[in-house]
């Protein structure tokens, strides 16, 4: 889930360049130097992460996980989206230079949302807590990108709808697969799922 | 899965590859948010046109270029789609074909940006403009494991597939696939603990140090005026 460059009008690309300055800014200032490498190789394993394809006919999606990003990280996912974001613009060219601030706020934002509820539920039942984790990851994040198109134009609510729609089914993959993840990281390493990680 | 390579053709020799890439990076950056920001379908034509002869004075092989055109072409194609039956037929197409050339133009200027550098040096050339530096070390590392990762989650694909396993839409699949993401992330989790005190010892500072040190040339000046010359003509033309 992306915008490219052009979409989106000034006001909503330069707020969105702001908001995303300062909240990477106040993790980065927070992210101990030790923690660097820490942070960078998970980023780099989510990248790879979100290349894996999940056939849904006609055609397939690829996984988000920004979710789970939160849950492993704690409020410093956003940084590490950021990071996913620009090399997603600059590598694949998926996304744009000019919505790097938009875009990590849609998935930024929502990862730290996931963190939050994983840790309130997780007590209850890990799975519950990583499926309501994976999937609100996406949910926040098009309720984003339908408020950021909608500000920038009435003309889009026909897009919104569409984006909506066809993210239901993305939004339930991702549930199952971070609730099976969370559950496997459960058994395997519990200390590694859940914690802040400075 | 394909490997990000933007720096393939880095080693070729055309303007763009001799510029400085502080240079590139500042002139072309604003020439971006320029045409992303223009809203008169004349300049935004004019940016498209701009854009289309630097990749053509950067040389880059068109099949490179090509390959990383899909994602922002099936984009378009969705506002072609959309626009045309949700909002006014003629408008919609207007505004679907407006939305295109931005976006088309934005991410054809990539290329000469960072594509006629090697990765590393574009990293130190954020370096150099005032980039946060724990930033610039996310970056690094990050860009440096993707690679990692990447052979290794291939190895892991082609072990379960010759273990039967097909990639369905059902819960045995995804659990499958989940549990190879939790490998991953394990394996990634066990990387970290050390290497930021192996770094350390090997005299790590943080700071990026290559051979190449960066110089503007007169050149480079031209070109970067110029550059932003035209940024300019499409704000204010418009």
């Amino acid at each position: 889930m992306h915008i490219s460059d052009g979409v989106l009008s000034a006001p909503v690309v330069i707020g969105g360049y702001v908001a995303t300055t300062a909240l990477a800014g106040a993790s980065l200032y927070k992210l101990k130097p030790e923690h660097i490498p820490r942070v960078a190789i998970i980023t780099s394993a989510f990248f790879v992460a979100s290349l894996i394809h999940i056939p849904l006919r006609p055609t397939s999606v690829h996984l988000i996980l920004n979710g789970l990003v939160g849950m492993l990280l704690g409020p410093v996912a956003f940084i590490s989206i950021l990071v996913g974001i620009i090399f997603q613009a600059l590598l694949f060219q998926h996304g744009g230079i000019t919505t790097i601030g938009t875009n990590a706020l849609m998935m930024g934002l929502p990862a730290i949302l996931s963190w939050w509820f994983f840790s309130l539920i997780r007590q209850m039942n890990v799975s519950v807590a990583g499926f309501v984790g994976g999937a609100s990851g996406i949910l926040f994040g098009v309720f984003i990108l339908a408020i950021l198109l909608v500000t920038t134009g009435s003309e889009f609510i026909g897009v919104v709808r569409i984006a909506i729609l066809a993210h239901l089914p993305v939004m339930v993959i991702e549930g199952l697969i971070c609730g099976s993840v969370s559950t496997f990281l459960m058994k395997v390493r519990p200390e590694i799922i859940g914690c802040k990680i400075c | 899965m394909h490997l990000p390579e933007i720096d393939r053709y880095a080693y070729l020799s055309s303007v763009f590859h001799r510029c400085d890439p502080r240079v590139k990076i500042v002139s072309i950056g604003a020439l971006i948010f320029c045409i992303a920001l223009s809203s008169d379908i004349r300049m935004v034509s004019l940016g498209f046109l701009v854009a289309s002869f630097f990749i053509f004075l950067s040389r880059l092989p068109l099949s490179f270029i090509f390959i990383h055109l899909r994602w922002v072409l099936v984009f378009v194609l969705f506002f072609f789609l959309i626009m045309p039956l949700t909002h006014h037929p003629v408008e919609g197409l207007k505004l679907a074909l407006l939305i295109g050339l931005r976006a088309i133009s934005c991410v054809l200027l990539i290329f000469p940006m960072i594509g006629t550098d090697r990765f590393d040096l574009t990293l130190k050339a954020l370096q150099s403009l005032r980039v946060p530096n724990k930033l610039v070390q996310l970056f690094m590392f990050s860009y440096r494991y993707i690679f990692v990762f990447f052979d290794e989650t291939r190895r892991m694909f082609i072990a379960v597939r010759a273990k039967g396993h097909n990639q369905r839409l059902n819960i045995q699949s995804l659990r499958i696939v989940a549990h190879l993401i939790g490998m991953l992330l394990i394996r990634a989790y066990e990387r970290t603990s050390k290497i930021y005190y192996a770094m350390i010892s090997r005299g790590y500072t943080g700071r990026i140090e290559t051979l190449e040190e960066f110089r503007i040339r007169p050149m480079d000046v031209v070109i970067g005026f110029l550059i932003v010359a035209c940024a300019i003509f499409i704000t204010i033309g418009g």
